[in-house]
């Protein structure tokens, strides 16, 4: 027999959020004040009511933190500290005291973040894409600095960016992005397409000397100057 | 170590052969040694142009298989001294030609020769890629007009991707535009591509440029290569050919509107006819 959900008071979930941190230097109060007010004086509104976490990596682990006041001080400017993340067992147990949460942060994030370097999914070309060649991008932007001959194909996921002229095939979006768009310096394309949606070159309206982009509005392929 | 250089094109009957017997000729006429090989297993023509059809004992399948030795198979020039062919097989098989075959006949070679030109057959087969496979240069000849054009971005293409340079990431292929069978007239009338246009489109240094010319088949059917005819325009042009790819830098004759030098050339070689 299953338990209705109405008779059920809450449910716990696991969810993700992103949260401001804020790295404290020093454990000392009158300095935090005034860091505080400076703080607050130039952007009043923008951690209004933001939860915020304290990260005590960068303070001795013997420093002693005057947690309660250092929430009073906050809470003056409307910023809510609802935890902390670092520090030493000491420090913690403060928190605790303080009403503030504990997130439990050992080395693994720090490597984390010198081991996810940005990763760069653009391909890059600096040769004349010749007839009957194919480039490709798989996940990101694709960049030629030279032409795009007639009955070569280029393909991206991202957006392409031909500093030539493009006289090929050129399909960008090809995992169905369609916010992505095509530049180039000059454009006779036999063939466009952005997201699926194509356009071949009949009656030469895919024809520009000058800059000129290709986006993707309302399922119709528009072509404009740069 | 001998310079290798492929004659190629992609399209068919843009003057190929033409050019490999002329620029051959004339890189011997300058004192370099040099040997051209006709790569067209099965439709042999460098014999036929260079005139040495009837003294084809073996051919570079015989040399690839050892049936023969190299210096049983190639043939040495009546005409102009250092220059050599190697013909290629008529009867045999186009699968005959490998790579492995081809590279030791190169190395061989390279000991006795400057430069080694190759003949390509037409098209991006087997043929082709291994006619291009060990070049260091490339001339790309084409006919100003659409299909050529393509075809010749193509090979480039290749010449860029199939080649032991590419493959050992090595400097590229140097890459040099011949423009063949060019008619000063159409061009004009609009008729066909001009100079700039193909420049525009292949985007690769113009080596030169052949105007049409019926010296050419005089030449073919003579079995004389066209750059010993000395009066003929297609003759000459071959002349500044071989001297621009020798580092010479000189103007591009038949391309400009010379008319009066054009019309006083044509009436005095109807003049030299009629004298005959």
């Amino acid at each position: 027999m299953n338990q209705p959900q109405s008779t059920k008071a809450f449910v716990l979930k696991g969810s993700m959020f992103t949260l401001s941190v804020m790295q404290l230097f020093s454990a000392d109060l009158a300095s935090f004040k005034q860091e505080l007010e400076a703080t607050y004086t130039r952007s009043p509104s923008f951690f209004k009511n933001a939860p915020i976490i304290l990260d005590l990596q960068k303070i001795a682990p013997d420093a002693v933190v005057d947690f309660v006041n250092v929430v009073a001080e906050m809470r003056r400017y409307e910023i809510f500290p609802i935890g902390i993340i670092g520090g030493s067992e000491m420090q913690q147990q403060a928190a605790i005291t303080a009403n503030l949460g504990v997130i439990n942060n050992t080395k693994p994030n720090k490597t984390k973040e010198v081991e996810s370097e940005p990763q760069n999914n653009c391909v890059i070309h600096t040769k004349h894409i010749r007839s009957g060649q194919q480039v490709h991008a798989p996940k990101g932007d694709l960049i030629i600095t030279a032409s795009v001959s007639p009955g070569a194909e280029i393909l991206a996921a991202g957006n392409i960016h031909v500093y030539g002229a493009l006289n090929g095939r050129a399909l960008a979006g090809i995992n169905g992005d369609k916010n992505v768009r095509i530049f180039c310096s000059a454009l006779n394309a036999e063939l466009i397409s952005i997201a699926g949606f194509y356009q071949t070159n009949e009656d030469f309206r895919i024809k520009s000397s000058t800059a000129t982009q290709i986006y993707l509005e309302n399922e119709q392929l528009q072509i404009a100057p740069l | 170590m001998a310079k290798i250089i492929v004659v190629t094109s992609g399209k068919g009957g843009v003057g190929k052969t033409t050019t490999s017997a002329a620029f051959a000729t004339g890189l011997a006429l300058r004192g370099y040694r040099t040997v051209v090989i006709d790569f067209d297993v099965g439709l042999r023509n460098l014999d036929l142009v260079m005139g040495c059809e009837r003294r084809v004992v073996f051919d570079i399948i015989n040399v690839i298989n050892k049936e023969a030795t190299l210096n049983q198979a190639l043939i040495k020039d009546k005409r102009t001294e250092n220059l050599s062919i190697l013909p290629a097989s008529q009867t045999r098989d186009k699968d005959a030609l490998t790579k492995e075959g081809l590279e030791q006949i190169i190395s061989e070679l390279q000991e006795s020769f400057d430069y080694i030109v190759c003949d390509s057959p037409a098209g991006i087969e087997k043929g082709a890629l291994t006619a291009m496979y060990f070049a260091d240069s490339a001339i790309v000849v084409t006919n100003p007009e659409v299909s050529s054009v393509r075809d010749s971005d193509r090979i480039l293409g290749l010449l860029a991707s199939k080649t032991r340079r590419a493959e050992k990431n090595l400097e590229p292929v140097s890459e040099h535009l011949l423009l063949t069978r060019y008619s000063l007239n159409r061009v004009e009338r609009g008729d066909m591509l001009s100079v700039d246009d193909v420049k525009e489109i292949l985007a690769i240094p113009l080596l030169g440029v052949i105007p049409e010319s019926q010296a050419v088949l005089r030449a073919s059917n003579l079995g004389i290569p066209v750059i010993l005819d000395n009066e003929s325009d297609a003759g000459q042009a071959y002349v500044d050919v071989v001297a621009r790819f020798l580092g010479e830098t000189l103007p591009h004759r038949f391309i400009e509107a010379e008319k009066k030098g054009f019309l006083k050339r044509l009436f005095a070689n109807r003049k030299a006819k009629k004298e005959q």
